[in-house]
């Protein structure tokens, strides 16, 4: 292979594919360690670190939302 | 359907997600290890492309990915309009940027992968054409997401587009067939069974396995970030209303239920 008059381009095209691929889980891992960051942040003893809370209305306010895991 | 939908909840999908992320990854790992090797050092050079065959190897995993990645998204863009789960808004968001990346990668490796064997890096044939239309959706797709403030709108706004855009994905699957194209026809995916030599092919199978696990681990890692990203929303807005004088805690719980 080493003999090819492409390798260049070989070489070119698994580098590329390289940064793409390193690019992707670099931004997905650090997005989620600065979201658990951010999270960690509310550690107010009324609000749980699963995003659940102590709220007197809970249950209404969860039956009153299309969203019952506050995801929206 | 129903019982389904009844674990498709976030709370279940991070469990998920915490089992199913290192095993995935691992396989991924092993999957691009085995298959680099037969890509490199078992698959014989082509008699007519040489060693430049080898930028198969990378391309065709990506372009099955960047058609893969949008039926995925067309699902969830029906799991939205349809059935309104959230979940179905946060796996619409996670695939598009992924599609993105890999569209981009397919169009990469395939321009270097032209320019010694067409002679151009880039000719506005259908399937070019076509696969660059697919990454302009993905784009759209991602600034849309980013530019509508409310997820609710911008989930129901992107299913929108994603339907509309998904007529493209049989253009680009049939443009070699309708179309005199300088790209080949398929040899892999069509009717006959595969064109290409056995010794070629099961690198190839084995390299697309690896990109596929790889997009299933990724996916799962941005689903479960785009869960978190709509806690930390919702925590915020409660955090905020909590903070403003004469403001009792069940209307700060209203507020960050607000649709």
């Amino acid at each position: 292979m080493s003999h090819d008059s492409h390798l260049g381009f070989i070489i070119a095209a698994y580098a590329f594919g390289l940064v793409i691929v390193a690019g992707m889980v670099v931004t997905i891992v650090a997005d989620y360690l600065n979201l658990k960051q951010a999270l960690a942040s509310f550690s107010a003893p009324e609000i749980r670190q699963d995003g659940d809370t102590q709220g007197p209305n809970r249950q209404d306010s969860i039956a009153r939302s299309a969203d019952p895991e506050g995801l929206a | 359907m129903t019982s389904m939908l009844n674990y498709a909840t976030p709370t279940y999908f991070l469990r998920l997600a915490r089992i199913l992320v290192p095993l995935t990854a691992t396989l991924t790992g092993l999957l691009f290890g085995v298959g680099l090797y037969l890509a490199f050092f078992v698959a014989p050079p082509d008699y007519q492309q040489g060693e430049t065959v080898k930028i198969m190897y990378l391309h065709v995993p990506a372009a099955w990915l960047a058609m893969l990645i949008y039926l995925v998204m067309t699902s969830a863009a029906l799991g939205t309009l349809v059935w309104r789960h959230p979940l179905a808004d946060a796996a619409q968001k996670a695939a598009a940027a992924l599609g993105a990346g890999f569209t981009l990668l397919c169009l990469g490796t395939g321009s270097l992968w032209g320019k010694p064997m067409w002679g151009a890096w880039w000719v506005w044939d259908a399937r070019l054409t076509s696969v660059l239309v697919l990454f302009l959706i993905y784009l759209g797709l991602v600034a849309l997401w980013r530019t509508i403030e409310d997820p609710g709108k911008a989930a129901r706004a992107a299913a929108i587009f994603t339907l509309v855009g998904a007529v493209n994905i049989p253009i680009i699957k049939f443009s070699v067939d309708w179309w005199n194209t300088l790209h080949q026809p398929a040899s892999v995916f069509r009717l006959g069974g595969p064109a290409i030599a056995p010794s070629m092919l099961w690198p190839l199978v084995v390299m697309v396995l690896a990109f596929t696990f790889l997009f299933v681990t990724l996916y799962l890692m941005a689903i479960r970030n785009e869960i978190l990203r709509r806690r930390l929303r919702r925590m915020s807005i409660l955090a905020a209303s909590a903070q403003e004088p004469g403001r009792s805690q069940a209307s700060a719980w209203e507020a960050a239920y607000e649709p």
